[in-house]
């Protein structure tokens, strides 16, 4: 398809008029408004909704109409608008088929005019865009309260607001065979390794998918760990998370159409960290990130714990809780694993009703789910009181670590599974494999579970403790540091 | 940048050597073997002849990892063979781990798997291990040890066994037999020499570090839970077998009566990393072979010919097994070091 696009402009603006429409196959959108300018016929193309209509009246169609000379010919039209007369903030001379379709999609005007195999095209942007809103993934209490937008342009704004200096990089690089999306690389120049950016610049290049429509069509061409359990690509779309990211020599991704970018290397111990623990006080962070590492305990391996010593290791319970314990299931008619997989996917039915569903009814669900079957299920005896509670506390955790929910729903069910067959003896084999896979990721040789393993002090500041901003002003750390290649580490 | 680190550091290294030191330590069986004050000594005496028998592997790795096989052979017919030996030395120590946990499951855990069952598991968890290379492992393995650190601080945290003075009994000339015994038995199990030697193209630097930091940490840890028990238990070991749980059966708190199982975990989590090593080794030996059949199948490889060597070891008299111990320490792990330190030195000369 782009052999046949990718052909100069013809001298004839009729059939140049008539090669655009065939281009987009007499598409709806496609506007041709044909003027004459002192006499020389040109033609103003545009797509219908990507080009604000005042803007393009006063940019455009007030000096063509206002240009007026004696015996014009078309080399002086073309003059007067590619170098004298018409001012936008982006305008470029075009050649080719191919470049008037790629202005066009891009919300450009494109001037052509009779008897020139040239072209020009105006920056003339006028679609509708979502206004700035607050993340919803990524709240927060006291931090900003803007997201990334779907609109690339208002995402790389708001990032230069939060880094106003000329060493902030952006660099566009197209993808998508039909989308023909605009990727957007941002770093710090002098911060991200040259190495890191040339990589990245060309796996996205590789990209050959039709469409690019999400983050996760992008993220795995970024970072290229087959078998991964854990993703070594985040995503944000808190442009203050951004700022910091690439501040300590990340490589962010935007995408056009998106709102989230993904960020390369990413930690685990990233998943544990949020913008308010850097609002509040250090020993406050602390406790919170100490609630968080449980949370992902109890979400993950709680449920497989549970039945692993309930099945096979009783005596790890005390007298009490084995007692009640023993009274509660005599009553059921499932098996411990049964019961426990019934109500995790129960559970997991309620979050996806809840999510999908308008936020109203949303909550809905959850008081229908939560409390009417949860009750009736206690009441009637289907269900034991002590694995609700169980499921309960598991399901509450697995909220509090949103980046992780994949992982810690697959988990929780491999470990009722390994807990249940093999009692504490699966859930070892369990859990040191899923070790040593998140051990065994990287991300351009970061690995991904440093600066813990491999062991990097200096990076330590900010894992579980994290260190007072006068501590942390005194020494920076790059992602450079954790990749393990300097020294012994 | 682009590509992964396929080197551990020293410290890293460390971490595997004593992490297969603590697992063959954790799966002794006491039997009718009493620990005591000539054990004691007699690990002083193999600390000291460990520290010789390093000598040529820190010669040789001093300036930074090297392959000693190749150093020797190069790629030809005495490298494979050589090769050959490693990797059936690592299945037949890995075989061995595995029947020794599957042994302990046995006795202490028998409702919750089948020996078979708890050999074919953890077989394939290592073969996994090993298929995802030794960085993995190694860092994996940083982990466990920060657990097994937690492990032992609370164990010690909530102990209420008493300290009994009167087991220290002084070391007498009736002892020297005993001693010997011990020290050979401890000989027997310092197969951290040819696993240092099997893995010194994968170590970046410092391998003075690792063998100091390892000779130190594990005489430090054996003579320290040799004196625990000695102190704590003396014969009651004898009663339970396995001296780590007895430790925690004979305290009297409520939580270490629980310890078991608990203990078990965490027992299960070093074997998966340590025959994850051993079968990593192994498939690695495998030398070019590896290359051509892939990472995967060599893994596979190694997995099968472990359980291969478990099933055909499983009469093996005590006797043959230490022999085949001792002689593959010796020459694996330090006359083919010392000859690759020897022609690497001809090479440099005639330079």
């Amino acid at each position: 398809m782009n052999d046949d696009i990718n052909i100069n402009i013809y001298p004839r603006l009729e059939r140049s008029i008539a090669k655009i429409k065939e281009i987009f196959g007499e598409s709806a959108d496609v506007n041709v408004v044909k003027v004459y300018v002192s006499g020389v016929r040109c033609a103003v193309v545009t797509l219908e909704a990507m080009v604000s209509s005042a803007d393009l009246s006063k940019m455009l169609f007030a000096p063509l109409m206002d240009f007026n000379m004696k015996n014009a010919l078309p080399e002086d039209v073309f003059e007067f608008i590619s170098s004298q007369g018409i001012f936008s903030v982006e305008q470029k001379q075009i050649k080719t088929f191919d470049d008037i379709s790629q202005k066009l999609c891009s919300g450009f005007a494109v001037v052509l005019v009779n008897g020139i195999d040239k072209g020009m095209a105006y920056s003339a942007q006028g679609f509708s865009i979502k206004s700035i809103e607050e993340s919803s993934t990524e709240a927060n209490v006291k931090g900003t309260k803007e997201a990334l937008s779907d609109n690339l342009r208002t995402s790389m704004s708001l990032i230069r607001r939060r880094v106003k200096n000329p060493l902030l990089r952006f660099e566009f690089v197209k993808a998508g065979k039909l989308s023909n999306t605009e990727l957007c690389l941002v770093y710090i120049e002098g911060k991200t390794p040259e190495k890191l950016k040339k990589l990245i610049r060309a796996r996205l290049k590789r990209i050959k998918l039709d469409l690019i429509l999400t983050t996760g069509s992008v993220l795995p061409f970024v970072s290229e760990n087959r078998g991964a359990f854990f993703s070594a690509v985040s995503t944000t779309e808190r442009p203050d998370v951004l700022a910091a990211k690439i501040n300590e020599g990340r490589i962010a991704v935007l995408i056009d159409g998106v709102p989230y970018a993904a960020v390369c290397p990413t930690l685990f111990i990233e998943n544990f960290q949020t913008v308010d623990d850097y609002e509040e006080k250090p020993y406050l962070a602390f406790y919170q990130r100490l609630i968080r590492y449980a949370a992902f305990f109890i979400a993950s391996f709680l449920p497989g714990f549970y039945v692993a010593a309930a099945m096979h290791h009783p005596e790890v319970l005390s007298r009490a809780l084995l007692l009640n314990l023993i009274a509660s299931e005599e009553s059921t008619p499932f098996p411990l694993v049964a019961e426990m997989f019934i109500v995790i996917v129960m559970f997991e039915i309620l979050r996806e009703a809840g999510l999908r569903l308008p936020k109203a009814v949303g909550g809905a669900v959850s008081i229908v789910g939560g409390l009417v079957i949860g009750d009736a299920a206690v009441t009637s005896g289907l269900i034991s009181a002590p694995l609700l509670i169980i499921i309960g506390i598991t399901a509450t955790s697995s909220f509090a670590l949103p980046s992780l929910n994949a992982q810690t729903t697959v988990l929780r069910l491999v470990g009722v599974a390994a807990g249940g067959m093999w009692g504490f003896f699966g859930m070892g084999i369990l859990i040191t494999v899923f070790l040593i896979n998140a051990a065994a990721t990287d991300c351009f040789a970061v690995p991904y579970t440093s600066p813990i393993a491999p062991f990097t002090l200096k990076a330590m500041r900010d894992v579980l403790v994290r260190v007072g901003f006068k501590k942390m002003q005194q020494q920076e750390v790059i992602i450079e540091d954790l990749n393990g290649a300097k020294g012994d580490k | 940048m682009e590509e992964k680190n396929i080197k551990i550091s020293s410290g890293q290294m460390y971490v595997l050597l004593i992490l297969a030191r603590i697992m063959h330590t954790m799966i002794f069986h006491a039997k009718e073997f009493k620990i005591g004050t000539p054990v004691m000594l007699a690990l002083v005496f193999t600390t000291i002849i460990e520290s010789v028998m390093s000598i040529p592997l820190i010669l040789l790795l001093k300036d930074g990892g090297c392959d000693p096989v190749s150093i020797i052979a190069g790629n030809g017919r005495l490298a494979v063979f050589v090769r050959f030996l490693y990797s059936a030395y690592f299945l037949f120590i890995s075989a061995g781990t595995l029947m020794y946990f599957a042994q302990f499951m046995k006795a202490e855990f028998n409702k919750t798997a089948t020996p078979m069952a708890v050999i074919i598991v953890l077989t394939l968890a290592a073969a996994y291990c090993a298929y995802l290379g030794i960085e993995g492992t190694a860092r994996a393995g940083t982990i466990v040890l920060w657990a097994f650190m937690v492990l032992f601080v609370v164990m010690a945290a909530v102990s209420e066994g008493e300290f009994e003075r009167l087991n220290l009994l002084p070391v007498t000339l009736k002892d020297t037999d005993k001693i010997l015994d011990y020290a050979v038995r401890d000989l027997s199990s310092s197969w951290w020499l040819p696993m240092l030697a099997s893995m010194g193209a994968y170590l970046k630097n410092g391998v003075g570090k690792t063998v100091g930091g390892y000779l130190i940490s594990k005489f430090l840890i054996l003579e320290t839970l040799m004196l625990l028990v000695t102190l704590v238990l003396w014969n009651f070991v004898g009663v339970l077998g396995y001296p780590m749980l007895a430790l925690g059966a004979y305290a009297k708190t409520v939580f270490i009566q629980r310890f078991d199982a608990i203990n078990m975990f965490v027992w299960c989590l070093n074997c998966v990393i340590v025959n994850g090593t051993y079968l990593f080794i192994s498939a690695q030996s495998f030398g070019e072979g590896r290359r051509k059949i892939g990472v995967a199948a060599s893994s596979a490889v190694a997995a099968i010919g472990a359980v291969v060597i478990f099933l055909m070891s499983l009469g093996l008299n005590d006797g043959v097994a230490f022999v085949i111990k001792l002689s593959g320490i010796v020459l694996l792990g330090v006359i083919v070091p010392l000859a690759a330190v020897i022609v690497k030195k001809k090479r440099a000369n005639q330079e």
